[in-house]
């Protein structure tokens, strides 16, 4: 939660951070804690959003149009409660959702073989093409750095030793806790310490009251509440959308449906319970490709991808029959965190967003001590400290040159499945087992369409462009 | 150097050093997988050579702003790009652009550079006082580690007062010591 207080810092961050506490811990706790942590960062993104203006994370920016204009009425704690509520809400809808879609997983497994791996690996990192903020080259040119990295170290199907240069540590490959803890805590502290001043740009004036009237404005516009969960389930399941569409789009349809839609951005309450309940929502959609098949639908399921497997897990369509157990935690944790997280949030919202105000420069060293002592903590080894320096700069100058982190991350996460599985069908099939496998080919067929998408729809805009002029 | 259009010919920045490292680890790892088997060597030889490629091209646009309208597809954005129709204007999300100091101070281009070259410098002081900080834990206990390098870095990049420093640096230490001695009973 306090991470989602802190612009800048989110899900991803959490998650890198506390990966090295979850080490030697129970697996149903690790998984305890880092759900626990990952299902609080939405609503606590909105604390920041509501009070001023300043989204703690990107899935929470709609949040802010009418959200600050109730602070600035003074009905702050109004806005809080609404927003606390249908977050609430909204994830234990995205919890029931998951609950009802995952036994399909124990059908699927049956179903896939080493083609349907390399495929789902695939569809994984065509991803990168639908995430990609910005230039999409830059984000493919990221894909290669991540999957390259990918095949350091040993490499059981062929029994080699790559990219290892004479150090025993680089044998297992690049771990990815440090790894990750370099790409996004050691990565944003630098900036935060590089950009100065405070997180916070306006101040709310302490005043948080009418918490109630916001929990009860949910149940009047129960309907909207109901529509915006499913939207935001809907945008979950889909990988690569996330967070910060599901907001939007939530936003969106809530202004679309209204017959006064000139109310919002007015500090509307509407427009408060429309986005929290589609972020929240989205999160137990986000789940399933994560859960079922493997896929990390967002930067933050990558990381949760990544800890699944450090804690020994294997996420796809063999962790509902291996492990169902794990699966019940991950999501009465997921529906628990919501609920005590917004209870948190209602008592002590005021005291919680005054970490926005603590000037950067004395956050970042703090922040740069717990990465940097984080990724020691796992092994104990020199080299993990290192390795996340590393990925720290060289996530700063993607950062500030364009280049998408996130790919880096699914093609570190997905690399070493896609290699195996990949020399594996070909020693098994040949490369014709690629597409003789009907779900093989189905998945091949989605992956084509999701990479070519972005293009057919510039060479669309051109020629409308060119038919108007 | 300008051309007729007014654009610099040759632009030679920080992207266009950060293009030629990457493009550099591409090719080393493409050269360095040639002397593993032919199976081992396939996946990361294809990637290197294709990155190195992509990022030759990604240089070119880099290093010569003119090229870029001959090569648009590497502007071209992912699906995302439009995704905030319904975002008011001046609202960015965070981590939704890379916006920096420099972009928000309305620095004109000529102005950016030393600026630039100032922020390059700063981040090269803060990644050798975690190099020190990393020196530190290799040789002392990382309670000595960590209070040295919060109270040297507050003190002298943060330039904010000893005691201020000091209070700091005892505040972390706390919190560290409860963090991993005392809950986690971590043996570091």
């Amino acid at each position: 939660m306090l991470f989602g207080i802190l612009p800048g810092l989110g899900g991803p961050q959490v998650l890198a951070l506390l990966l090295p506490i979850t080490y030697g811990m129970d697996v149903n706790l690790a998984i305890v804690l880092l759900v626990g942590a990952m299902s609080s960062i939405a609503f606590g993104g909105s604390i920041p959003a509501i009070l001023i203006n300043t989204p703690g994370t990107g899935q929470s920016a709609a949040t802010c149009f009418d959200g600050f204009p109730l602070a600035q009425q003074g009905k702050a704690g109004m806005a809080i409660g609404a927003a606390a509520t249908a977050s609430c809400l909204g994830a234990i809808f995205g919890a029931l959702v998951l609950t009802m879609i995952l036994p399909i997983g124990r059908w699927v497994v049956l179903a896939f073989s080493y083609p349907e791996y390399f495929m789902l690996a695939l569809m994984g990192l065509s991803v990168i093409a639908v995430v990609s903020r910005g230039s999409l080259w830059k984000g493919l040119i990221a894909a290669c750095l991540g999957l390259i990295l990918s095949t350091m170290g040993y490499d059981p199907v062929t029994g080699s030793v790559r990219f290892t240069f004479g150090s025993d540590y680089l044998w297992d490959g690049i771990r990815l806790m440090p790894a990750f803890i370099g790409l996004f805590a050691v990565g944003e502290s630098l900036d935060l310490f590089l950009k100065r001043g405070k997180i916070a740009q306006i101040d709310y004036g302490g005043k948080i009251g009418g918490v109630t009237e916001g929990i009860m404005a949910v149940f009047r516009h129960f309907g909207l509440f109901l529509r915006c969960s499913i939207v935001g389930v809907l945008v979950g399941i889909i990988p690569g959308v996330g967070g910060a569409v599901s907001n939007f789009l939530a936003y969106g349809h809530a202004v679309q449906v209204s017959k006064d839609p000139e109310r919002f951005g007015t500090g509307d309450i509407r427009g408060v319970i429309a986005p929290e309940a589609g972020n929240d929502a989205k999160d137990g959609g986000a789940l399933v490709p994560t859960l079922i098949f493997g896929i990390p639908g967002s930067l933050e399921m990558a990381v949760f991808l990544g800890a699944l497997i450090l804690l020994g897990l294997e996420p796809g369509p063999r962790l509902m029959l291996d492990n169902p157990e794990v699966v019940l935690v991950l999501i009465y944790t997921l529906v628990a965190g919501n609920i005590l997280v917004a209870l948190i949030g209602l008592f002590g919202a005021g005291f919680l967003v005054k970490i926005t105000y603590i000037p950067t420069h004395l956050l970042a060293p703090v922040i740069f001590m717990l990465a940097l002592m984080g990724a020691y903590l796992s092994h104990g080894m020199l080299a993990d400290v290192i390795v996340a320096l590393i990925f720290g700069v060289l996530a700063f100058a993607m950062k500030r040159f364009d280049f998408s982190r996130i790919a880096v991350v699914i093609a570190i996460v997905l690399g070493g499945l896609a290699q195996k599985t990949f020399h594996q069908t070909l020693m098994l099939w040949g490369f014709k087992g690629f597409f003789i496998r009907p779900i093989s080919l189905g998945l091949f067929i989605i992956t084509v369409a999701m990479v070519l998408i972005p293009y057919g729809r510039t060479m669309l805009l051109r020629r409308k462009t060119s038919n108007a002029a | 150097m300008p051309n007729k259009k007014g654009e610099k010919r040759i632009t030679l920045n920080d992207a266009v050093l950060f293009d030629l490292i990457i493009m550099s680890f591409f090719l080393l790892l493409a050269v360095v997988s040639l002397d593993y088997n032919p199976r081992a060597r396939s996946i990361p030889l294809a990637l290197g050579i294709v990155g190195s490629v992509m990022m030759f091209l990604q240089f070119l646009v880099d290093v010569l702003p003119s090229v870029r309208s001959k090569l648009r597809f590497i502007s071209q954005s992912g699906l995302l790009a439009g995704e905030s129709k319904f975002q008011p204007k001046g609202l960015v999300p965070p981590g939704a652009e890379a916006v920096t100091e420099l972009d928000q101070a309305g620095l004109s281009s000529d102005e950016k550079e030393p600026a630039k070259v100032v922020e390059w410098w700063r981040l090269t002081r803060v990644i050798l006082w975690l190099v020190g900080f990393i020196v530190l834990l290799a040789f002392t206990h990382y309670l000595i580690a960590v209070g040295a390098f919060v109270i040297s870095v507050t003190k002298v990049e943060a330039k904010e007062s000893w005691k201020r420093a000091i209070a700091l640096g005892i505040c972390v230490n706390i919190g560290f010591y409860l963090l991993f001695e005392v809950i986690l009973q971590a043996q570091l």
